[in-house]
């Protein structure tokens, strides 16, 4: 199961933290009892482990090329920069006469 | 001078009317080529000094200062005015535009000089004249004229109030803004400060409320509307230009429309396109923030590796060149050998070319990278066993001559298995803390039928991990089949204090004590032994039928010379059964475990040999099968089994027209399956629980299995599917606990029948060619038998009677 997978199955977003995703499979775990839903419960449980093995998420970032991180968010933190980027009085007067 | 004029003037006569030459001129402004018109309309005044020819060189002269000032070229816009004044402006309508923008280019007392030379001048420029000079002020301070000390000191404010909030002295700044009045051209600024006071505090609401105030005119609705371009999401074409003016003021040079357009390269593929922007934008990041250069390469690498991988190897090969040279490589990948790794471990890759990648990505690691996403030993821990994962997938590689390219590609299944191991041994090493690596190795193990390695690495884990209940029973069932009962009941101990409602271990803890009462015999410790059966029967007799304990303990019995207690045993044992055959066999086959006299051997023999010719019933049937099948999964060798195996089958044979009980007749199917060979009995008796029994899916599992054992020529996966499809709807449908843990070996193998069914239709050979990939048949029958198999041992205490076959661990795979 791959992180994303491990993120859908126990249904929370791939940036839930800890807490959250422990109070989610304690959740799904009274919902999808072993002895009611055996092979649910398993697909819970393998998703729980995996999210909570620090190993897990260094092993994604080494062996896999995928990245939470997009052109799209480097643009938007450029614009941030951009946007609080405390220009000098001459930088800024400098604006005033550009073409 | 003639071969310096325009073309078109060239061709000009002195004819041309002055309509002509107007229009002339003025198509040439409309095209933006105001240069051109500026020449034309000088030829022609050469030409002709004429009052209209003069008029165009004027109005040619204002055009092309004003596309100077658009265009920010103030130096060439200052020599254009200087030289437009030498001329002189006689139209009194050009005069006062002339007048409005001799302040852009720092003319500003030419401008004022010009204005009190008009002989009409216009209060409304006039009043604009003054905004501009008070906005240049502002911006140059150096050129306000000293004729306007107000507007000098008003503008000296404005700057000092921009240098406090330069050191964020925002009360200082109001301060300095404070003594100018609303009357002031300066006005406008008080409110441009307040707002860009507020947009620093993120304050956008304040910001806008001052800055809608601003003239769209003057200096400071301009800055302002170009920090304002970066708040926008979706900036428009005006934006841009703004945007790029506060790029070059806040990066040094503009950087977010090549972001886009790589974005947009990527989206389309467009490789050729990615790499033409991408080499200049990275030397951009670079110099903003290092750290933003690897992004970049971060980001990249994925669609790149997809592009990759849709291209001929060639052009593959070309473009990976093509980006290494131009991307920075991650600073922990500095050789890219991470990369390439994952790259032939894709689709269309080799596991062979990946190990090979990351072998070197090792070396790398050894001669230090920085900016690793975890500490050094994890990462080479996990790299290890990378390599152990995939040696592993090599060991596995199909064995088919004409499947393969190479066959000295394959190596010696030895020294395959040996990389595999010490690779995943090095990652152990490095990080003794990866449950996953200890399970790898373990599963390897158990594969290649290695117990003590098995073993020896089950211990490892369990030194790291004590509380790990699969290693745990792994290891019980291990000793269970090294006939080690003290160690049995030690890890039973051990479990049942992880796992205190686990029924299971009740069986385990029989199994031990009858193991250790049976070694006890043999040591000749008889009290010892009889203490363990006292056990059992105390506490324990639950776990097993009566008659296969009391047979034991008529064995002990005749062991330790007490012929009487050992009859005594036999005829309890009688009583608990509806005939006694399968007391004989358990009696033939314990009396050669406990090393019993010939004679009692042989007496209990042709007893069970007596037995067996009576009328088939059956339970006889079920029990016979279910106490060889125990014998023979916890692997118990003794001396004439295989005549046992013999005349059990026999027995067998004859129940074809039996009216078997449901249980029975698993069993007896369970134990033709494991002794293999009767596949023509096995076949009658599956098509014979089918019918008695057509809600049971065990049945309809088993034949699929016997087909599937059978080769691949007796694959026809469309009945195979439709007959497991129908078991799956049933064990989900039985209330029987039984048959719900069938369900995922049902899964499995409807995978793997939908695999190869799969594969039969790609493959160039059709039906009995060769649909066997990487891992697949027929080496996984075998590990879907043995699953198969293993949930059968699992059958302990509830219904499954076998006190000599063990409950199975998830884990154990043993062929």
């Amino acid at each position: 199961m791959d992180m994303r997978n491990a993120h859908e199955t126990l249904g929370v977003s791939s940036n839930a933290d800890a807490a959250e995703i422990r109070n989610r499979y304690l959740q799904l775990v009274r919902e999808f009892p072993p002895d009611r839903a055996p092979e649910r419960f398993a697909e819970i449980r393998a998703a729980y482990d995996e999210l909570r093995d620090p190993s897990v998420e260094l092993g994604r970032r080494v062996f896999t090329l995928t990245t939470r991180d997009s052109l799209a968010d480097m643009e938007a933190e450029l614009r941030g920069r951009l946007k609080s980027a405390k220009l000098t009085s001459a930088a800024l007067l400098s604006l005033a006469e550009t073409p | 001078m003639a071969g310096h004029h325009p073309k078109s003037a060239q061709h000009g006569t002195g004819s041309d009317d002055s309509a002509t030459r107007q229009r002339t001129v003025e198509e040439l402004i409309a095209k933006g080529r105001e240069k051109e018109a500026f020449k034309q309309a000088k030829f022609y005044f050469h030409r002709e000094a004429s009052p209209e020819n003069r008029l165009l060189v004027e109005r040619t002269y204002v055009v092309r200062l004003q596309a100077l000032i658009r265009g920010g070229m103030f130096s060439a816009g200052k020599e254009v005015a200087l030289s437009l004044l030498e001329f002189g402006v006689k139209d009194p309508a050009l005069l006062q535009q002339v007048v409005l923008l001799l302040p852009e280019v720092g003319l500003a007392d030419k401008a004022l000089a010009l204005q009190a030379q008009s002989p009409s001048p216009s209060s409304d420029v006039q009043d604009q004249l003054l905004l501009k000079l008070a906005d240049r002020a502002v911006l140059h301070p150096e050129e306000t004229p000293a004729s306007l000390p107000g507007v000098r000191e008003a503008a000296g404010r404005v700057r000092s109030a921009l240098t406090a909030l330069d050191s964020d002295n925002e009360t200082q700044a109001l301060e300095f803004l404070q003594p100018i009045p609303r009357s002031s051209p300066l006005a406008d600024w008080r409110f441009f400060v307040r707002g860009l006071i507020a947009f620093r505090k993120q304050d956008s609401e304040q910001a806008k409320s001052n800055w809608d105030r601003l003239d769209p005119q003057r200096a400071a609705h301009k800055i302002a509307q170009t920090l304002l371009a970066s708040s926008d999401q979706k900036p428009h074409a005006d934006q841009q230009k703004q945007l790029k003016a506060l790029e070059l003021q806040a990066f040094g040079e503009a950087v977010l429309d090549r972001l886009a357009e790589l974005r947009r390269a990527l989206e389309t593929s467009d490789w050729k396109r990615a790499l033409q922007v991408i080499g200049p934008l990275r030397m951009t990041l670079q110099r903003i923030n290092p750290r933003d250069s690897q992004r970049l390469t971060e980001i990249v690498l994925f669609p790149l590796s997809t592009g990759l991988s849709q291209q001929s190897l060639r052009e593959a090969e070309r473009l990976l060149k093509e980006f290494k040279a131009t991307l920075e490589p991650l600073s922990w990948d500095p050789h890219w050998n991470r990369f390439q790794a994952i790259l032939w471990e894709g689709p269309q890759g080799g596991p062979r070319q990946a190990v090979q990648f990351w072998r070197a990505y090792l070396l790398d690691l050894e001669k230090g990278v920085s900016g690793l996403p975890g500490e050094l030993r994890q990462v080479q821990a996990l790299v290890w066993r990378r390599i152990g994962v995939l040696s592993r997938e090599l060991d596995r590689e199909p064995d088919f001559g004409f499947f393969q390219d190479d066959p000295e590609d394959f190596e010696e299944d030895s020294e395959a298995r040996n990389q595999v191991a010490e690779a995943l041994q090095n990652s152990l090493r490095l990080d003794p803390k990866q449950r996953r690596t200890y399970e790898l190795l373990i599963e390897c193990y158990d594969d290649w039928d290695q117990p003590d390695r098995l073993v020896a690495t089950l211990e490892e884990l369990l030194k790291v991990f004590p509380d790990d209940v699969d290693a745990l029973r792994q290891l019980l069932h291990e000793r269970q089949l090294r006939d080690e009962p003290e160690l049995v009941l030690s890890y039973v101990e051990r479990l049942r204090k992880l796992r205190p409602l686990d029924t299971k271990l009740a069986w385990d803890e029989a199994w031990g004590r009858l193991a250790r009462a049976r070694h006890l015999a043999l040591a000749k410790r008889w009290e010892d032994g009889r203490a363990e059966f006292a056990r059992i029967e105390s506490s324990l007799k639950e776990c097993m039928p009566t008659y296969r304990l009391f047979s034991r303990r008529a064995a002990f019995e005749f062991k330790a010379g007490d012929a009487m207690r050992a009859e005594v045993c036999i005829e309890t044992a009688r009583g608990s059964l509806p005939e006694p055959t399968p007391l004989f066999l358990s009696l033939a086959i314990e009396a050669v475990r406990y090393h019993l006299s010939k004679p009692l051997q042989s007496r209990f023999n042709e007893d069970f040999k007596k037995a067996l010719t009576k009328k088939v019933i059956s339970e006889t049937a079920g029990e016979l099968a279910g106490a060889l099948t125990g014998y023979f999964v916890s692997e118990v060798e003794y001396n004439g089994r295989a005549t046992h195996v013999k005349e059990v089958v026999g027995y067998l044979r004859r129940t074809t027209r039996t009216k078997y009980l449901e249980p029975d007749l698993q069993h007896v199917c369970r134990f033709l399956q494991l002794v293999g060979g009767e596949d023509k009995l096995l076949t009658t008796l599956l098509k014979r629980g089918v019918k008695l029994f057509p809600s049971s899916p065990f049945f309809m599992l088993t034949e699929v299995d016997l087909d599937l054992r059978k080769g691949p020529m007796s694959v026809r996966p469309q009945p195979m599917q439709k007959k497991l499809e129908k078991a799956l709807a049933l064990a989900e449908a039985s209330p029987n606990p039984k048959d719900a843990e069938l369900i995922p070996i049902i899964k499995q193998t409807l995978a793997r029948v939908r695999d190869v069914a799969e594969a039969m239709r790609s493959s160039p050979f059709g039906r009995g060619g060769m649909p066997f990939g990487r891992g697949g048949m027929p080496g996984s029958f075998g590990d879907m038998i043995d699953a198969m198999f293993s949930r059968f041992g699992d059958m302990g205490p509830d219904d499954d009677e076998d006190d000599d076959g063990p409950s199975q661990s998830p884990r154990r795979k043993r062929k």
